[in-house]
C-alpha cells in the first residue's frame, strides 16, 4: 500500500512535464526519501506544494507547454481579467479575479497590480496574513497554518497556473 | 567581468558553488547547499530540480550517470561556462560584501 506521503509527492510530481518526469521522477523520489521528509506529513505537504509550483513554472517557461497549462486551468477554473479605468491620468491598474473549484472545494484569489489582495477558501474570506505571496507564487494558508492552496503566478504575463487538488489533501 | 546569466538565482548560485568541488548527485547537492549556507537555504526537491533543469539548459552544468554501483543516480558537474559564471557570481557577491562592510551594514568580523 502506498503511503499518503508518497501519494502526495507523486501528485506534486504530476505538475512537471512528462518528458522531465520520465527523466527525473525516480531521482527526485530518491532525494525525497533520503531527506526523510516522508516521516512528516507537514514537510510532505510543503514538498508537494513546491513541486506543484516548480512544475507549473517549468511548464509556463516551456514554449510548448503553454497550451497544456492553459488546458489544466480551463478544465475547472475561470479567470476574469478586468481593467479598471478610474482616472486616465494614472496608470491603469490590472485586476485578476481568479475562481476555481476542485475536489477539495472552491477558492478565489483577487490580484491587483500583481499583488494578491484578497482570497477565499470554501467561500470564507482569509485574513491577509494567510495570503503568502512569493515572487512567482501565491499560497493560501489553512486554519492550521499549513499550505491549503498553491498557485504559480507570472506577474509579467498575468498568468496563473494551478493543479486541481485531490480530496485527500484537504 | 563576465556577466552571470539572468537566470542565476540564489539557488542556482548555491548549486554552482556546491558543485565547485566536483560532480555530485541531487541529494548531496542539497546537503552541501545546506552546509555552505549554515542551513539558511534548504531547497525543496521541486525547486532544486527546476534550478538544475535551467542550469542544464543554460549549459552551466552537465550530467552523467554515477560510477559503478551508483549508476542509477545522475551526477551533475560544472561546465567551463558554469565555472566562469560561478566565479563571476562569487566576485559580485564579494564586492557587495565589501560595500556592505564599508557602509557598516555588517561588522568586519562577519567577513
Amino acid at each position: 500500500m502506498i503511503r499518503l506521503t508518497d501519494r502526495l509527492f507523486n501528485l506534486g510530481l504530476r505538475a512537471f512535464p512528462n518528458d522531465f518526469r520520465a527523466r527525473h521522477a525516480d531521482e527526485m523520489r530518491d532525494v525525497f526519501h533520503a531527506r526523510g521528509a516522508d516521516v512528516s506529513l507537514a514537510a510532505t505537504v510543503q514538498e508537494a506544494a513546491d513541486l506543484c509550483i516548480s512544475g507549473l513554472r517549468m511548464r509556463l517557461e516551456s514554449q510548448h507547454a503553454h497550451r497544456s497549462a492553459l488546458m489544466m486551468l480551463t478544465a475547472a477554473a475561470m479567470v476574469t481579467t478586468t481593467l479598471i479605468v478610474s482616472d486616465i491620468s494614472h496608470p491603469v491598474p490590472s485586476r485578476i479575479d481568479f475562481s476555481a473549484s476542485d475536489p477539495s472545494g472552491p477558492f478565489t484569489i483577487t490580484i491587483v497590480d500583481g499583488r494578491a489582495v484578497e482570497a477565499t477558501i470554501n467561500s470564507k474570506r482569509l485574513d491577509r496574513n494567510r495570503i503568502v505571496a512569493g515572487r512567482d507564487s501565491i499560497r493560501l494558508l489553512g486554519d492550521d497554518g499549513s499550505v491549503a492552496v498553491a498557485v504559480a503566478f507570472d506577474a509579467d504575463k498575468n498568468a496563473i497556473a494551478w493543479i486541481p487538488r485531490s480530496a485527500a489533501i484537504r | 567581468m563576465p556577466k552571470p546569466p539572468e537566470s542565476l538565482t540564489p539557488l542556482s548560485a548555491g548549486i554552482l558553488f556546491a558543485l565547485a568541488d566536483g560532480a555530485s548527485h541531487g541529494y548531496a547537492i542539497i546537503k552541501e547547499i545546506e552546509r555552505i549556507t549554515d542551513g539558511e537555504m534548504r531547497p525543496n526537491t521541486g525547486s532544486m530540480y527546476l534550478a538544475l533543469h535551467r542550469l542544464l539548459e543554460d549549459g552551466l552544468i552537465g550530467e552523467s550517470r554515477g560510477p559503478g554501483d551508483d549508476a542509477r543516480r545522475r551526477y551533475y558537474r560544472l561546465t567551463e561556462k558554469g565555472k566562469t559564471a560561478a566565479k563571476a557570481e562569487a566576485r559580485r557577491l564579494a564586492q557587495l560584501v565589501r560595500v556592505a562592510s564599508a557602509k557598516k551594514l555588517i561588522p568586519r568580523s562577519a567577513i
